[in-house]
């Protein structure tokens, strides 16, 4: 069983390894024999995060550097908390993120059906 | 020294090129096998650019260092039945340069010792599709040498050399006992009708002609391996390896965990847990890794704090 990465590599489930999407590399060639011998029912599609609270927070569109907090704090007034209100409107404690499977993209049968089947 | 004698001098070393690597069984990347291995029905890489495997009968492999051989010390490699049936016992070199054997007069050699007269080596071309053995062991227990000569066509697609206790043509054979055994080294491929002296490399060179195939980075023999890297964000995150010669195929990147490898922000250490993905080149690789622990620091250490067990990142971009 393989899954794909979002990396452009292919994640061998029995041992973990990690496959580049490169012909000259033979565990390469043995997945798309074995996509051609099996079927791309062995194939899962690419994980698709969607982040939870906490790292969209402290993301790039989260919380600002502590020396701008800091600055705001310095400013006074309410710069400051609206700041972190606003970032904690944006991203609610309800969004826990979550995992999807993606589709096995066309090109995984189009290359093994490119290639000749090898009787080992 | 006139210009043709120098000539002379580099054709002739050139002609004595050994095509195989590793010949003498000096470089062991993967691990140590100086203790009995089970072998495979499946041929499995264990010492460099050399996989194993045995068919029918079962066996092992074992590394044997400093060896008394033609009057020289050398490492060896011995197969090892461990059941009586048809089958074989089977090492193999898959070699990659073969453009310049093409057409040409090639001559293969290796030093055996064995109990079985079915003890020998064998080249197989294919394009051409040609098995051509070398002359067989007496099965006599001692060390002798075995050669063999082959004329390649210019069609040839690839070249393996197959040592052990086999057919002529590479197969099965009847009457293989538990016990028989087939012991190798000085393993030689070279141009021309001839087989010379075994050609012996530096272990670094050997150790650099290895590693375009195979390449790891680890915590042994007596040192923690140690990385400065990035955090991608939340739990993941990782750092770059430079592979010490440039490989021949972007590699498989592979991780084995036998010493806790740690990520640390400089507050607080997080357990790795997972080999997200290496992302590669022939010449680098971006190691993607997965902890238990979220970091919003950008730089981030990788140690492994002890070497009683082996932790490494493998890349193999063997044939």
């Amino acid at each position: 069983m393989y899954k794909l990465n979002e990396n452009n590599s292919i994640q061998r489930l029995s041992d973990n390894a990690s496959i580049p999407i490169s012909e000259g590399n033979r565990d390469y060639q043995q997945f798309l024999q074995d996509v051609k011998v099996n079927t791309i029912s062995i194939v899962e599609g690419a994980d698709i995060i969607s982040p939870d609270y906490v790292a969209l927070r402290t993301g790039a569109d989260g919380y600002a550097s502590t020396g701008d907090q800091l600055g705001m704090i310095a400013e006074g007034g309410t710069t400051h908390s609206d700041h972190v209100a606003s970032v904690k409107s944006a991203f609610p404690k309800s969004n826990t993120g979550s995992t999807t499977v993606d589709d096995v993209p066309s090109w995984v049968q189009t290359a093994a059906d490119a290639v000749p089947l090898t009787i080992v | 020294m006139s210009l043709s004698k120098v000539n002379a001098s580099l054709v002739n070393e050139i002609s004595k090129k050994n095509l195989i690597i590793n010949g003498n069984f000096q470089v062991s990347q993967r691990g140590t096998y100086t203790s009995a291995t089970s072998l495979t029905t499946s041929s499995v890489y264990y010492l460099d650019r050399f996989k194993s495997k045995c068919d029918g009968v079962t066996g092992t492999i074992t590394h044997k260092v400093d060896q008394s051989v033609n009057g020289k010390i050398t490492d060896t490699v011995l197969l090892s039945s461990t059941s009586t049936a048809t089958g074989r016992l089977e090492t193999l070199q898959i070699i990659e340069d073969i453009q310049q054997f093409k057409g040409q007069a090639t001559s293969f050699s290796a030093w055996v010792k064995s109990n079985n007269a079915n003890a020998r080596i064998v080249i197989h071309t294919d394009g051409s599709n040609v098995q051509t053995s070398s002359t067989t062991h007496t099965g006599g227990g001692a060390w002798e040498l075995l050669k063999g000569t082959v004329t390649n066509a210019t069609n040839i697609s690839n070249m393996n050399l197959y040592c052990g206790i086999q057919a002529a043509g590479t197969g099965n054979i009847s009457g293989v006992a538990s016990g028989d055994y087939f012991e190798m080294t000085f393993l030689q491929v070279e141009m021309g009708s001839v087989s010379t002296d075994f050609k012996h490399r530096s272990y670094g060179e050997e150790l650099a002609l290895c590693q375009r195939y195979y390449c790891e980075t680890n915590n042994l023999p007596n040192g923690s391996l140690r990385a400065s890297g990035y955090a991608g964000g939340g739990t993941t995150g990782g750092f770059t390896f430079d592979f010490p010669v440039t490989m021949r195929a972007v590699p498989t990147g592979s991780w084995t965990n036998g010493q806790t490898l740690y990520a640390n922000n400089g507050a607080a250490a997080s357990v790795i847990t997972t080999l997200g993905s290496t992302s590669a080149s022939v010449t680098s690789s971006d190691i993607n890794l997965i902890w238990g622990s979220s970091y919003t620091s950008n730089s981030i250490a990788f140690y492994t704090g002890a070497f009683s067990a082996k932790t490494s990142f493998n890349f193999d971009a063997e044939l």
